[in-house]
């Protein structure tokens, strides 16, 4: 549980920090507060701060972006993937709107610059991200126990009509099996409603556990395929993979999570086309990338989609997307999980021309392939 | 282990959710289904039961399914019957460390009632494949 940031008890900060001169400075301007006390362990690698984090509770995380050890915002998230209730500030001296930005998108509670940390902002920024954490911490322990105490009862509900209109529809009259199976398809509607709620509250708590290891694509992507083969026999679309001879691609990817991320682009790609149309599924290998293309043939999508298509409930604002089963969180989830494997998703499309959604992996088939070589 | 999977114990605290499990079990796969309400009512009626595979619900008072794995994994009549864990809230790593402690499969809840027979009999194949081999 994370603290009250009140006055009343002492804030126990993990500070984060290779330079041994920036630390004290730090310290040594905590150490000026009156009420407040302040307990400061310091860390200088982000893998110190790591085993730190397990054998202490901290109540807020201050964090240097420059680490030896992590670039870029691999700190940051390693971090929140280890403790994801601590709140984390970053304290940095790079002047960069742009890094702020994505800091504080990634996760980060604060981000400020050393040269200004004086006690006084210290101190606000440091009350104001444990308070903001403790109402995001309950905010999604909310969600969550909601989320999975709606599940039990419709996990009943969705069996019971399952079973009903597999085997005993021809027992019933018309007029009955035409509503038990309008609530079958809302029910089942409903569940990936509540799965997407809990996949979207774990993306943006960072708990989302990515188990990404280097695997051959190819026979993801055909498992993929076999999944969705029955959604797109319903609709009449045929399913294509098309693979140019000799590619054999490995990239670094949470299995799981990529066919979810792959079923979600088919399962839009196959309600989006015309009955009896095609969903050809590409790869090809480009600038050190790997990219899988799914191209659909049906209704395509207005420009004025682009702003808000990959935002949570996108389908909300859209009358076409009402008009099609989708919850309008599977692009919004599809996009935090590809760039959480360090990848990259977009689309063309045009109304009337079909639409075309790609993501792109790292290619790491020479990783691979030294493997194999080392485990032979 | 025997032949042909004929005997499913389903082992869960929601009693709705057991019976659609068994009449999915009972009407679309054409199994014996036996039913417990908790992990502690499955051990003490394994022996009798005498199940081919057990199913068992994660999330459960007292005993929850991973303890009433292990639990099933100290009794010399119950060791050698595969288990499948049902559940929506598990993590990979999870499954891995119960995998190591003889977890036979995970089927992921809720169910489809019209594919979880031949989900639970894949199951009991590949098991009775690879015990051949």
């Amino acid at each position: 549980m994370v603290a009250q940031a009140d006055s009343s008890r002492e804030l126990h900060i993990l500070l984060v920090e290779d330079s041994s001169a920036e630390a004290l400075y730090i310290e040594r301007t905590l150490r000026q507060a009156g009420a407040q006390v302040y307990r400061v362990r310091r860390a200088q690698t982000v893998h110190e701060a790591l085993r730190r984090v397990q054998e202490e509770d901290f109540d807020i995380i201050l964090l240097d972006l420059g680490l030896p050890d992590a670039s870029g915002f691999s700190g940051l998230q390693w971090l929140q993937q280890q403790v994801p209730r601590v709140p984390i500030i970053i304290l940095t001296g790079s002047n960069d709107p742009e890094t702020e930005r994505a800091a504080v998108e990634l996760g980060a509670q604060d981000y400020l610059l050393k040269d200004l940390a004086s006690l006084s902002a210290l101190s606000r920024a440091m009350r104001h991200a444990v308070q903001r954490k403790q109402i995001e911490n309950l905010k999604s322990e909310f969600v969550s126990v909601v989320s999975h105490e709606l599940r039990t009862p419709i996990t009943s509900i969705h069996g019971a009509l399952g079973l009903v209109t597999g085997t005993m529809s021809h027992e019933l009259p018309d007029k009955a099996e035409s509503l038990i199976r309008i609530a079958h398809k809302n029910s089942e509607r409903l569940l990936l409603l509540i799965n997407d709620i809990l996949d979207v509250e774990k993306l943006d708590a960072s708990s989302m556990y990515f188990d990404c290891n280097i695997e051959a694509l190819i026979p993801v992507l055909e498992h993929a395929i076999e999944i969705n083969q029955a959604y797109a026999d319903r609709f009449g679309v045929t399913l294509h993979l098309d693979v140019p001879e000799g590619l054999a691609p490995s990239v670094m990817i949470d299995t799981t999570r990529i066919i979810q991320v792959i079923a979600n682009l088919l399962s839009n790609a196959i309600k989006f086309s015309h009955p009896g149309g095609d969903v050809r599924i590409s790869v090809s290998a480009k600038d050190g990338n790997i990219r899988v293309a799914i191209r659909d043939q049906g209704v395509g999508m207005p420009a004025d989609f682009r702003e808000r298509i990959f935002s949570k409930f996108s389908q909300a604002q859209s009358t076409m997307g009402r008009q099609h089963d989708g919850t309008g969180l599977g692009l919004y989830i599809a996009k935090r999980i590809i760039e959480h494997m360090e990848g990259t998703i977009d689309y063309v499309s045009a109304p009337g021309h079909g639409s075309t959604f790609w993501f792109d992996l790292p290619d790491c088939t020479g990783m691979a392939n030294d493997q194999l070589m080392a485990a032979s | 282990m025997t032949e042909a999977l004929q005997h499913i114990l389903c082992v869960d605290d929601e009693r709705d959710i057991l019976d659609v499990a068994q009449m999915c079990l009972e009407t679309v796969g054409g199994y014996r289904v036996s039913c417990c309400n908790s992990g502690n009512e499955a051990l003490q009626r394994v022996r009798d039961l005498h199940p081919d595979i057990i199913l068992l619900d994660v999330m459960m008072p007292q005993m929850n399914g991973p303890d009433t794995l292990a639990a099933l994994q100290t009794l010399p009549e119950a060791r050698d019957i595969p288990v499948v864990l049902m559940t929506a809230r598990i993590q990979p790593s999870e499954v891995k460390a119960y995998m190591k402690m003889g977890l036979a499969a995970v089927i992921s809840k809720p169910f489809d009632a019209m594919t979880l027979a031949r989900q639970v009999q894949t199951i009991w194949d590949s098991r009775h494949a690879a015990a051949a081999s």
